[in-house]
């Protein structure tokens, strides 16, 4: 009695390495930060096919695709200011589209940043350039999932090592190529 | 034990508990999610905004007067590195240390953010807003001007040459106050002995690059003299070896500075007898009859100083003088003074032989050109600002405001500046920096840092390089300009002085003097003001300026008044074709001749100015005389209807002198009278219509570009040579140099410089003093002893470095060290040299003599370590710094490259081997690479402390090394050493964890989130390059804001050492793959490569057999650091190219 008493402690910290052992090995978090704005991309990208770089206008050109001043946003929206109606997410949070793109032109009219919460990290020890992989042919999906059937944007990826070295193995061209990708300092430097 | 468990827990039970408490903290806690980081969009973003691609602002460093052009790299909004400007044509793409460093001028945490006032008369200064600083500067002028006290306002700021010069000239004079330009190494001497010579009162550019044979009397041209990294350039240029031949640097100076471990000769001369070591050469040319030029002007001279005199009087060997008088004159070659040469009390007089040098030998017109003068001539000469320290003192001064200078530091305590500073009634500092001039303020008015305002810089005739911001201002500071211009708008006598809004505005209309096309709104003027943006400056064309050595022959004929000067035949042709006027005046002058040829120069002067400003006019017709022609001149004598009694005696008295020594003498009486241009130009204009309207324009024109600049006559005639006048009964001399990592101290608050390792002592964040080692054997001291240096005028206690390349007779303390104030990384360090200096001068140019004192040394019997970073003074027989000398070269004597049997296939490169060329010949151990790598590699600084435990993280260091060639003189070698990229790494196998491995691109890989820190790499590595984390260094804000974002921040318990700038390949290689993929030879410059001011680091991919660096690794001088150990490194040395005999 006193002896299990005595480990008790001990197999409740087990329980708790076991849930840490789950949330390692299960596939990333679907839920992603609650932002500022409820931006749906299912929305922008999904129902409204607006392609990615439309926004995401740097993703081409730099290693750091940017995320759209609120300038851009006000580009469409000084004309798309949404109807006064209810809209529930895929994990059934219900927002109203006016409410919420008047959000957005608060922001503008404020001449205010959005705070947005950052998904996707890179650890700073990581280098990755997005015009590489966007100018090889990538789609955007292969890394940040199905954007466009996302209301609320979550991490699709670990992107751990391992998703990296997978896809780079199977994309070389030939030995040399591998050899290349492979390569620690093509992204640790 | 048995106690333990009925109690509780047993220990191996709370470890098992805690073990696995820890581990689940540890696998919880690491994968609980990404940390939530904010991402901050803008609102509206910058026009061509594009994130993490960097944008290069062309600018002009500011670090000292020199104005090198800078491209500065700015990401995401900061300014993260300085470069060199490759079309700038002075630095021609390099920094020095001292330019690297000013980033961290810009994100210094001890700077000013705000405007600072004393409220009701307390101690502190607080911080006030802009709009009450500006009231009080404004209020306090107004109260001055309007009481008719305007005289007693005073702007002292350092040598801002270029627009802002002259609107603080326009502003202070409106007021009717004084400026001063004051910069601390002002360089009187030669513009005084070029007066003297001359008669130009100007610094010429000294061009060591079109020179073979560079004779250096002290000056520290690859430091800080006038423009180190143009000279640096030269010097690469004299190094080069071609065509069998290369050139020759002679070092004349009382301790072998950085610049003197780099010449082929160090003549350790008595100090401040360098101007008989002139004139002894001098002496040998002429009697040896090498002189390219006519020496009759100087023979009187220097008819005394035979080398055997010279030789006793400076301790230089008579072979040694014969020697450098031979090559001296037979090679293309300059003569230059500077430094301990030019900084005593016969300053002038060096100056004045090493001008009779230059001469002689025709380098006047060839390496030294006066038609490019620079612009720090026109600084205040330190008798005006002893003037006006002296007018402080006396109360004359009410309101001073000081500006990018700091007086209470860089002027000796004798000088009493601190006294005169605190006389003043108010100071107002527009300093960023709280420096010790800055501490007396009454108000201070922040300035933007160079690297955030607009405006330019004049660095000479023929350049002036544009000042652009390159990123946004950090701290609520105002450019000075801005200020002006608000300030001028609140003063009542002021309001209307300018109409423009802002000093960009001012600065543009400025430049519109400059543009092809004048009209204000043009088209035409925004592509060029853009285009001067992008090249970083203006390139103005100069019309050759012919030095009269005419000047210098005419200094013997004096004593020769027989011979007729070919002015004299001038005179009769004038004469003679002014026809009957000319006969008139024929007849006078042989009424007048008895009483004019008794008279004396400046008797004739006096009579002439009598005659008035009409007269002067006449003066400069006759000037032009080819131009204009002899009609011309009796039209002006007609028009002027002048008697004839003045004119006979002008022409006598020219017959006499000849223009070259009567006519500046004229103008400077005329000056000195309070004649001005204007004068001149409206008694011109006012002729009768006789004069025609071209000759009129001719007049005007000389007027106009000549008046400034002609004046007092050359006195070379009366000159007399003499010792230094030294103070002080001690039994050294005592030598005190500007720093180049310091300068005069404003480098002191930057860390990188601080932590930048003295090329040949190696000592870092201190100051020390270099003795003999005879001298240390004498007074029974060590490397790291404390001594005192006393003068009477102060002492203080510092520890000693004992240095070869010093006299045994001089003791040497560098400047820039021992400040009381100026934040957090200069106060408090070291000792200021200053403090000991007497309050004597140059007798002829008023310059501060710095070599002034003796001073007595005693054993303050305590001893620390001398923190440095290379204790090791010689190679130990390793050979790792290789020479070979130009005869051995020639003969093949170097060493065969012979391919080695290995027992390993060798290593196959695929696409690139990354490999680099360093010139040993070429480095002159300047540090300009290491602080560059700095900046690149967000390499951390570690301070004093850490580095006594050799806990530096230079990723790139300059190993020196002192060796005696074979006839025992001191042979000094630098050598970069960097990680060498070993084809066959010793680090590599030993690493556990596979956090360093050899790349597919030849590249030494160091994988930071691999390591665990063993520490056996470094252990192992051969060339002692890895560097080891042992804590996670901190940059106090804002220097972190500096910090490169495309390289990793290393964290405590990791190794790191250079990558080759491994993200500069990567992003040469990523902008080829967006053209045609291939990465040409050149297009990736390594960061301590960009900086090189020598280009001695050459990089690029072996693999490319036509790349420069494939080429140079033939090279017959190649050689490899420790190549019998077979690492097989990637780096490949130039061996030093020594002459035979120096």
């Amino acid at each position: 009695m006193n002896y299990f008493l005595k480990i008790a402690p001990v197999a409740i910290l087990c329980l708790f390495f076991a849930v840490g052992a789950y949330h390692y090995t299960a596939e990333s978090n679907s839920r992603g930060p609650v932002q500022p704005i409820l931006f749906s991309h299912k929305i922008h990208a999904g129902e409204n096919e607006i392609p990615c770089q439309y926004c995401h206008s740097f993703a081409d050109i730099s290693p750091n695709p940017g995320i759209p001043s609120v300038q851009k946003c006000i580009g469409c929206h000084q004309y798309v200011n949404g109807r006064d109606e209810n809209y529930v997410t895929n994990d059934g949070q219900v927002i109203n589209y006016k409410n919420e793109i008047a959000k957005v032109k608060g922001y503008w009219e404020r001449k205010e940043p959005i705070p947005w919460l950052k998904v996707t990290t890179m650890p700073e020890y990581v280098k990755f350039n997005h015009k590489r992989h966007i100018k090889r042919g990538f789609e955007c999906q292969t890394c940040h999932g199905q954007v466009e059937e996302m209301d609320v944007m979550y991490k699709a990826e670990r992107l751990n090592m391992g998703f990296c070295i997978t896809c780079h193995e199977q994309n070389a061209d030939n030995k040399e190529h591998l050899e290349h990708l492979k390569d620690c300092l093509t992204c640790h430097y | 034990m048995s106690e333990n468990k009925n109690n509780g827990l047993s220990r191996r039970d709370f470890l098992k508990v805690v073990g696995i408490a820890g581990g689940t903290a540890a696998v919880t806690g690491a994968c609980s999610g990404d940390p939530v980081e904010q991402i901050i969009p803008y609102v509206i973003p910058p026009e061509s905004y594009v994130p993490a691609v960097p944008k290069f602002y062309a600018s002009t460093c500011r670090e000292c007067p020199a104005g090198c052009g800078i491209v500065v790299k700015n990401r995401d909004g900061r300014a993260i590195k300085v470069e060199g400007n490759p079309s700038n044509p002075l630095n021609n793409g390099s920094t020095c240390a001292r330019g690297q460093a000013s980033l961290q001028g810009l994100y210094n945490p001890d700077r000013i953010r705000s405007p600072l006032g004393r409220k009701e008369n307390r101690k502190n200064l607080v911080p006030i807003g802009w709009d009450e600083g500006i009231d009080t500067l404004s209020g306090k002028i107004n109260e001055l001007v309007s009481s008719g006290r305007g005289s007693r306002i005073a702007y002292l700021s350092n040598n801002v040459s270029g627009t802002l010069d002259s609107l603080i000239n326009k502003w202070i004079g409106s007021m009717g106050g004084r400026r001063y330009t004051y910069e601390s190494f002002s360089y009187d001497p030669i513009k005084e002995a070029n007066r003297i010579c001359f008669g130009i009162d100007k610094i010429p550019t000294y061009r060591i690059e079109k020179a073979e044979y560079v004779l250096s009397f002290g000056a520290d041209f690859l430091e800080t003299w006038l423009s180190p990294t143009y000279f640096a350039r030269g010097f690469s240029e004299i190094r080069t070896y071609k065509n069998g031949k290369m050139g020759k640097v002679i070092q004349v100076e009382p301790r072998a500075s950085v610049t003197a471990a780099s010449a082929d000769l160090w003549v350790a001369v008595k100090p401040g007898t360098e101007v008989f070591l002139a004139l002894g050469i001098a002496n040998v040319m002429i009697r040896n009859k090498l002189n390219k030029r006519n020496y009759s002007a100087v023979r009187s001279l220097i008819s005394e100083y035979t080398a055997e005199k010279v030789s006793k009087l400076t301790d230089v060997p008579v072979e040694t003088i014969n020697q450098i008088a031979s090559d001296f004159s037979k090679n293309k070659s300059i003569a230059i003074g500077g430094g301990v040469a030019t900084s005593g009390t016969n300053a002038t007089e060096t100056m004045v032989a090493v001008n009779v040098l230059n001469y002689l030998a025709g380098n006047i017109g060839s390496t030294v050109d006066f038609s490019d003068t620079l612009s720090l001539s026109s600084v205040s000469s330190f008798k005006g600002i002893t003037k006006l320290f002296q007018d402080m003192k006396d109360g004359k001064v009410e309101l001073l405001i000081v500006h990018g200078t700091n007086p209470a530091f860089t002027l000796p305590k004798s000088l009493k500046a601190v006294e005169a500073l605190s006389e003043v009634d108010y100071i107002v500092s527009l300093s960023s920096f709280m420096d010790e001039t800055t501490e007396m303020a009454s108000l201070v008015l922040p300035d933007h840092h160079p690297l955030e305002s607009w405006g330019d810089y004049r660095v000479n005739r023929s350049y002036t390089g544009i000042i652009q911001p390159v990123m946004h201002p950090i701290f609520n500071t105002k450019s000075t300009g801005d200020l002006i211009l608000e300030v001028s708008k609140k003063i009542d006598s002021t309001k209307e002085l300018f109409e423009e809004p802002s000093y960009y505005e001012y600065l543009r209309n400025s430049w519109k003097k400059f543009a092809p096309t004048k009209s204000p709104s043009s088209k035409g003027f925004e592509v060029f003001w853009k285009e001067s943006l992008k090249n970083g400056g203006i390139k103005l064309g100069i019309s050759p300026r012919k030095v009269s050595i005419n000047v210098l022959q005419k200094a013997g004929s004096h004593q020769d008044t027989t011979t007729r000067s070919p002015q004299d035949s001038t005179i009769d042709k004038i004469l003679d074709e002014l026809g009957t006027v000319g006969k008139k005046i024929a007849i006078l002058i042989e009424k007048v001749k008895d009483f004019i040829s008794g008279v004396s120069i400046d008797k004739a002067v006096e009579a002439i100015y009598g005659a008035g400003v009409q007269v002067l006019v006449l003066f400069i017709a006759i000037q032009l005389f080819t131009y204009i022609g002899a009609a011309s001149i009796a039209s002006i004598i007609i028009a002027s209807g002048f008697s004839y009694r003045p004119l006979a005696l002008i022409f006598t008295a020219l017959r006499k002198y000849g223009f070259n020594e009567i006519f500046p003498s004229v103008v400077q009486k005329f000056k000195e009278q309070g004649v001005t241009k204007e004068e001149i130009l409206i008694t011109i204009e006012n002729y009768p219509k006789e004069v025609k309207k071209e000759v009129k324009l001719k007049l005007k024109e000389w007027v106009n570009e000549n008046w400034e600049e002609t004046s007092y006559p050359p006195t070379l005639n009366y000159l007399k040579f003499s010792e230094p006048n030294i103070k002080g009964d001690g039994e050294f001399y005592f030598v005190t140099y500007p720093s180049y990592r310091y300068y005069d101290g404003s480098g002191a608050n930057k860390p990188w410089l601080q932590e930048l390792p003295e090329a040949l002592s190696t000592s870092v964040w201190d100051s020390y003093v270099e003795v003999h080692p005879d001298t240390a054997n004498k007074l029974g001291i060590r490397e790291g002893s404390y001594l005192n240096i006393r003068s009477p005028q102060g002492e203080f206690k510092v520890q000693a470095f004992v240095y070869e390349g010093i006299r045994p007779d001089t003791v040497a303390v560098p400047m820039g060290q021992g400040h009381t104030s100026y934040g957090r990384y200069a106060k408090g360090r070291g000792v200021n040299p200053l403090d000991l200096l007497p309050d004597v001068r140059d007798a002829r140019s008023g310059g501060l003599a710095f070599l002034s004192t003796k001073v007595s040394v005693s054993n303050a019997g305590s001893h620390s370590l001398l923190v440095r970073t290379q204790y090791t003074k010689t190679q130990h027989d390793r050979d790792v710094a290789k020479a070979v000398t130009l005869g051995d070269l020639k003969k093949g004597g170097y060493d065969k490259h012979h391919e080695e049997y290995d027992f390993y296939p060798p290593r196959e490169y695929a696409k690139h081997r990354w490999a680099m060329n360093i010139d040993l010949s070429k480095c002159t151990g300047c540090g300009a690479c290491v602080t560059a790598c700095y900046a690149e590699n967000n390499i951390p600084f570690v301070g004093k402390d850490q580095v006594a435990k050799r806990r530096d993280m230079a990723w790139i260091r300059i190993e020196r090394y002192f060796d005696k060639d074979k006839s025992g003189k001191m042979d000094v070698r630098f050598l970069p050493m960097l990680c060498q990229h070993c084809g066959n790494a010793p680090c590599e196998p030993v690493c556990p964890v596979y956090a360093t491995y050899h790349s597919p691109e030849g590249l030494n890989g160091m994988v930071y989130n691999r390591c665990v820190g063993t520490r056996y790499c470094a252990n192992n590595c051969t060339y002692k390059v890895r560097r080891f984390n042992w804590y996670t260094y901190k940059f106090p804000e804002p220097l972190n804001w500096q910090l490169n974002p495309d390289v990793t921040v290393r964290t405590k318990g990791v190794m790191e050492k250079c990558t080759f700038c491994v993200q500069r390949i990567k992003f040469g290689q990523d902008i080829a793959k967006d053209g045609d993929g291939v990465v040409k030879d050149g297009d990736i410059v390594t960061a301590c490569q960009q900086a090189c001011p020598t280009n001695a680091i050459v990089f690029g991919d072996m693999k490319d057999k036509s790349s420069k660096v494939a080429k140079l690794e033939k090279d017959k001088r190649g050689y490899k650091v420790l190549e019998v150990i077979n690492t097989k490194p990637g780096i490949t040395y130039l061996k030093k190219l020594k002459w035979d005999n120096a």
